[in-house]
C-alpha cells in the first residue's frame, strides 16, 4: 500500500475530467506512473509469492497425513476382512473374540474415514487459496489517477487497467503475465493432483461402503470449492475427472458396483496416492540433477526478485516478506532488507575497558580479548539461542 | 612403555569415535535398503493394469506411477552409494590410525623389543595386544565395507527379477555385519580399556 505525497488533495471534477487520459497513461505507463507503480506490484508480488510458497509447504502436509490415515484405513480394513480366516492361536477360545475384533476394527476404520476426508478437504483448501493468489498477482490502480493520493489495491475498479503496469517488467526483465504463467504452471500441478487425490478418497471411502460414487459432494460446500479450482463442471453437474499432465482426459468415470478391491489394488492406490504424479518435484522442489535440465520454479522467480534488491530472497521462507493490506497501499521505498529476512546481527560485546583507557595498548586489549570479552560472547550467544529467533548462531564474526 | 601404551589407547580412542560414525551410517543404509526393497518389490504390482482397477480410467497413470517409484528408486541407489563412500572413508581413517600405530613401534626414535612388546603393566595391556587389535578391528571393517558394496551393487539387478527371498537374504547380512562379531568388539575394547 502505496503513498505518495502530494501537497494537496484535488477536487472530484478535476478528477473526472483527467480520468480517460489517465487510464491511458497506465496501459502505456509514463515514466512517473511506472515509478509509483513498480515499488507496489513488486511488493505485492513477493507477498504472493511467499503465500504460494507457503501453501506448498501446508500442501505436503496435509497430503502426507492424507497418506497415513490412508494406510491405516487400508490396513483396517484388510484386518477386518482377513478376521474371519485369522489364526488366533490360544486367544480362539475367548468368546466373541473375532467378533468384538471386528467391532473394534469397523470404529477404527470410521475414525481412519473421517481423518480421511478431513486431510482431502484441507488439500481442497490449499489448492483454493493458490488459485485466489494467482488471482491476486496484479496490481490496479486505486481511485482516480488524478488524485495526488495514488493508491493502488489488488482488485480492480477500472476495466481498463490490466493491472499489469502496461506489461512493463516488474523486477528485472519480467513482466506481470509472465510471473503469472508460472504460478499458473505451479497451481495446476496441484490442481490436477487434487482431482486424481479425490478419485482416491472416494474409492478409500467406499471400502465396506456402497454409497460413496464420484459424483457425490463429500463434505459440504465441496461442490463450490471445486468450482473455484475449475474442476467441476456445470453442464454435466459433476466433478470433472482427473486426468494427468501431458494426457487426455479420459471418459467419465464407472464405478462397478459392489467393489472388493485385493492386496494388490489397495497397494497401488497408496502408491499413486504417495507418488503425487502430477506435480513434478524436479521442477518444484527437489534437487535437479543437471542432466535433466529443468529449473526449479522457486528458484526462477527467486533469481528474478533477487537480482534488483540484491538481497538473499526466500520465497520458500513461510513468512511473508511484507504486510500487504488488502485494499490501500501507501508508496513508501521499499526496504533493501526485512528484519525478519536479515540474518546478520550485531550485538555489542562489552571489553571492560574504561572510557579513558588507551584502546590501543596492546596489553590490555589482548587481556581483554582472550579474557573478558570470550565469557560474554558466550553468555550472548546463549541469550540468542534460548530467545525465539527462528535461526540460531551459525557463525560469529567479532569486529 | 607405559606412554607408547597410553598413544595406542588413544588411537584406539578415535577408532571407537570411527565406529560411531560406522553406527550412524549403518542405520542410515538399512534404512534406505528398506526402501529400495519396498519399491523393488511393489513394483512388478505396479507394472499389472489390472491392480489399477478404478483408476484406470486416468490415461497414463499406470506408466507415469511405475517412472516416478523408478526415478525414486534410482535416487535412493543413488544415496547408497553414497553412503558406501561413506563407510570406505571410515576404514580409511581406520587404515590410518593403524599405519601411525604400526609406525609408533617401528619408525620412533626407541624401537621396543620383543619383550618390551610382551611387557604387560598391571592390567594395562601389552604394545603387542594394543597392535594386533588394531589390526583386527580394522580387518573387520574393511572386509564388511566389502561385503557391503558387493550387497549394494547386487541390488539394481533385482530391479528386473525381483525376489523377496533374496531381498530378505540381502536385508539380513546387512543387519548382521558378520564380519564386526559384537561380542569380539567388546572384548578388545574391554583388554584395552581394562582400566577404565
Amino acid at each position: 500500500m502505496h503513498t505518495l505525497n502530494s501537497t494537496s488533495f484535488s477536487s472530484q471534477s478535476f478528477e473526472e475530467t483527467e480520468l480517460e487520459s489517465q487510464n491511458s497513461e497506465l496501459r502505456s505507463p509514463s515514466p512517473i506512473a511506472s515509478r509509483l507503480w513498480r515499488p507496489s506490484a513488486q511488493r505485492n508480488l513477493r507477498n504472493q509469492w511467499s503465500n504460494l510458497a507457503s501453501y506448498k509447504q501446508q500442501w505436503v502436509s496435509a497430503s502426507s497425513s492424507g497418506m497415513s490415515q490412508a494406510t491405516s484405513l487400508v490396513n483396517a480394513f484388510l484386518s477386518q476382512r482377513n478376521m474371519p480366516l485369522m489364526d488366533l492361536g490360544v486367544l480362539s477360545d475367548m468368546i466373541d473374540i473375532k467378533k468384538k475384533a471386528c467391532k473394534k476394527l469397523a470404529q477404527q476404520h470410521e475414525v481412519h474415514r473421517s481423518k480421511l476426508l478431513s486431510s482431502y478437504n484441507d488439500l481442497v483448501a490449499v489448492v483454493t487459496h493458490m488459485i485466489n493468489t494467482i488471482n491476486s498477482m496484479r496490481c490496479f490502480l486505486k481511485g482516480p489517477t488524478s488524485s495526488p493520493l495514488v493508491q493502488f489495491s489488488c482488485n480492480s475498479d477500472d476495466k481498463n487497467d490490466g493491472g499489469d503496469g502496461g506489461g512493463i517488467p516488474v523486477f528485472m526483465s519480467w513482466s506481470i503475465p509472465y510471473l503469472e504463467k508460472y504460478a499458473q504452471e505451479l497451481v495446476e500441478m496441484f490442481t490436477l493432483e487434487l482431482s486424481v487425490k479425490r478419485l482416491l478418497v472416494v474409492n478409500l471411502l467406499s471400502l465396506h461402503s456402497d454409497g460413496i460414487r464420484w459424483v457425490d459432494e463429500l463434505y459440504e460446500g465441496e461442490f463450490d470449492h471445486l468450482s473455484i479450482c475449475n474442476l467441476y463442471s456445470v453442464e454435466s453437474c459433476e466433478p470433472i475427472p482427473p486426468r494427468i499432465q501431458g494426457w487426455k482426459s479420459d471418459a467419465p468415470i464407472t464405478v462397478p458396483s459392489n467393489y472388493q478391491p485385493d492386496h494388490n489394488v489397495l497397494q497401488v492406490y497408496l502408491t499413486t496416492w504417495l507418488t503425487e504424479v502430477n506435480i513434478d518435484t524436479w521442477r518444484l522442489m527437489g534437487v535437479v540433477p543437471p542432466s535433466l535440465g529443468a529449473l526449479r520454479i522457486f528458484d526462477e522467480v527467486g533469481s528474478e526478485f533477487t537480482h534488483l534488491f540484491a538481497e538473499v530472497l526466500d520465497v520458500e521462507n513461510n513468512t511473508p516478506l511484507l504486510p500487504l493490506a488488502p485494499s490501500l497501499q501507501i508508496v513508501a521505498p521499499l526496504p533493501l532488507m526485512t528484519e525478519e529476512h536479515n540474518q546478520n546481527h550485531l550485538v555489542s560485546v562489552p571489553d571492560r575497558l574504561e572510557l579513558g583507557d588507551d584502546r590501543k595498548n596492546a596489553v590490555k586489549l589482548i587481556y581483554t580479548i582472550l579474557r573478558v570479552i570470550p565469557g560474554h560472547l558466550k553468555t550472548s550467544i546463549r541469550k540468542f539461542n534460548r530467545s525465539d529467533m527462528i535461526e540460531q548462531i551459525t557463525l560469529a564474526l567479532l569486529i | 612403555m607405559e606412554a607408547m601404551v597410553r598413544k595406542y589407547q588413544q588411537k584406539l580412542r578415535k577408532v571407537r569415535d570411527e565406529m560411531d560414525r560406522w553406527n550412524e551410517l549403518q542405520s542410515r543404509l538399512l534404512r534406505q535398503f528398506r526402501n529400495a526393497s519396498l519399491i523393488i518389490e511393489r513394483l512388478p504390482v505396479l507394472q499389472e493394469s489390472k491392480n489399477y482397477h478404478r483408476l484406470a480410467c486416468i490415461s497414463g497413470i499406470r506408466e507415469d506411477v511405475v517412472v516416478n517409484q523408478m526415478e525414486s528408486l534410482e535416487t535412493i541407489l543413488f544415496s547408497m552409494k553414497m553412503t558406501i563412500q561413506e563407510f570406505h572413508g571410515v576404514v580409511l581413517s581406520l587404515e590410518k590410525i593403524l599405519r601411525d600405530g604400526r609406525q609408533l613401534v617401528k619408525g620412533g626414535s626407541m624401537v621396543p623389543t620383543v619383550e618390551q612388546m610382551e611387557l604387560k603393566v598391571g592390567i594395562k595391556p601389552s604394545l603387542a595386544d594394543c597392535l594386533e587389535r588394531l589390526t583386527v578391528l580394522h580387518e573387520m571393517h574393511h572386509s564388511e565395507y566389502l561385503l557391503k558394496s558387493s550387497v549394494v551393487a547386487v541390488v539394481p539387478t533385482l530391479v528386473f527379477k525381483p525376489s523377496g527371498g533374496d531381498l530378505g537374504a540381502l536385508h539380513q547380512l546387512l543387519v548382521d555385519q558378520p564380519n564386526i562379531p559384537r561380542e569380539e568388539v567388546e572384548f578388545i575394547f574391554g583388554v584395552i580399556f581394562a582400566e577404565d
